[in-house]
């Protein structure tokens, strides 16, 4: 533990108990008014420079950026078809709108792959492969894949990797330039590269950020069945036994037993004009 | 007949949509939400052309007073107005949006467009793991993706009758 998170548990140590000693002394009000006042101050300012993980918003795109280079390097580059990325930015950046997190840039790229996957990066990068995205015939069924990887960012799943590790510090120096330790970097990099693109996530978070994702998609008004429709279809064409779809992902039937029974979007119910 | 099948197959699917989606709003009178942008503004009306009377502050707790569909009769600090569920997190967000990355349009904000180079880290570790193949990619990317201005977004969002322009 840093010193600078020790200070800010420490105070919030402080004033919980401030807040504890006031709730049971009540005659002590104007001495508690200037305690709480300090306390939405301490508050406002440990969550400003740091988020939920212990990472400061410049160190999460730090981390984000080069996740985003072994994303690109493992998958054939980057697709550049113009239309096409507008056309997910357009989807993307409309749930975005109403994402948790208005903290993020959020850009939606595709990757030069056969394989069908999606992946998301810390920061707000998200990606699905050219393999997946020629499956999803209607903005309903892109949404509901693209909802699942925000979730993936909105819940800082990637980063609770770097948090629950000994890689913190690594990256913290490194991008506030007190160390030029790359070595410690690159381990963060790794843990993270490896579970998102070979391990993949537990199930749980998977299963999370299949909720989320399907949550987010209805929220913004898109056919809250689009995610479901993308599952059904790819299980259809593979058995849901292909180790090439989604084979960072807990098996198909899994993931469609848990979400809602939700109806089929019509299909090219919503299609984006770009 | 056979014109009519179609058309009544696409409204029964609309309709269990729609009454799928309902399932979806999570708030109830009584819960507490939280705002999740720098600044939103809270309306006189569910509708998202209603006239402000007030703004959220980042992380404000606001009380729900009322669920009208999507749209939430809310308590902040100062005043009292409507807001779009999607305006709002039901858990305190923790980091504020950089300033300049939203700003105030009726009853939301918009995500930021602009291009984003990689960070230093970013180009410094692509430099170290021969990514300069992935860098230029990259680079493309943002560059292409701010090519999607909030306005589009908007206009998307108004256009498919979507976000708090759904009715």
């Amino acid at each position: 533990m840093n010193a600078s998170r020790f200070t800010l548990s420490t105070a919030v140590l402080a004033l919980a108990a401030v807040s504890l000693s006031h709730a049971a002394f009540p005659n002590l009000g104007e001495l508690g008014d200037k305690f709480k006042k300090a306390e939405g101050t301490a508050t406002k300012v440990g969550k400003v420079v740091k988020g939920a993980t212990g990472l400061s918003l410049e160190e999460e795109i730090a981390v984000g950026d080069a996740v985003s280079v072994e994303i690109v390097n493992r998958f054939g580059g980057i697709w550049r078809d113009d239309a096409a990325t507008q056309r997910v930015n357009l989807v993307g950046r409309a749930l975005a709108r109403y994402a948790t997190r208005q903290d993020l840039a959020w850009s939606f790229g595709l990757l030069d792959s056969p394989a069908v996957n999606a992946f998301s990066a810390p920061g707000g990068r998200v990606f699905i492969t050219r393999g997946l995205y020629r499956r999803l015939d209607s903005d309903d069924k892109l949404a509901g894949t693209l909802g699942h990887e925000i979730e993936h960012i909105d819940q800082r799943h990637a980063l609770k990797i770097i948090a629950r590790g000994e890689f913190l510090s690594g990256v913290t120096g490194l991008v506030s330039e007190r160390s030029r330790d790359f070595a410690q970097f690159d381990q963060a990099i790794s843990a993270i590269t490896t579970q998102i693109l070979e391990k993949g996530f537990d199930p749980n978070t998977e299963f999370a950020a299949d909720k989320g994702g399907r949550d987010l998609a209805a929220t913004t008004g898109f056919a809250p069945g689009g995610l479901r429709a993308v599952l059904a279809l790819l299980r259809k064409d593979t058995g849901g036994t292909s180790r090439e779809t989604f084979s960072t992902h807990p098996p198909l039937d899994e993931r469609l037993k848990r979400l809602p029974n939700d109806p089929e979007p019509p299909a090219a119910s919503t299609v984006s004009a770009k | 007949m056979k014109t009519t099948l179609p058309s009544r197959r696409a409204a029964f699917a609309a309709l269990a949509c729609l009454a799928s989606a309902t399932g979806v709003f999570a708030f109830q009178k009584g819960d507490t939400a939280f705002a999740k942008r720098a600044e939103t503004n809270l309306l006189a009306e569910p509708s998202p052309l209603a006239a402000s009377v007030g703004k959220a502050a980042f992380a404000e707790s606001l009380a729900v007073g009322e669920v009208r569909g999507a749209w939430l009769q809310v308590k902040g600090k100062n005043v009292n107005g409507w807001i779009f569920e999607g305006n709002v997190a039901a858990q305190k967000p923790t980091l504020a949006p950089a300033a300049g990355l939203t700003s105030v349009n009726a009853s939301s904000t918009n995500t930021v467009a602009a291009a984003r180079p990689l960070s230093e880290a970013g180009a410094a570790y692509a430099g170290r793991h021969q990514g300069g193949n992935a860098r230029t990619d990259l680079d493309w990317l943002e560059k292409t993706a701010a090519k999607t201005k909030p306005s589009d977004v908007d206009a998307y969002l108004k256009a498919n009758k979507k976000g708090e322009y759904r009715q």
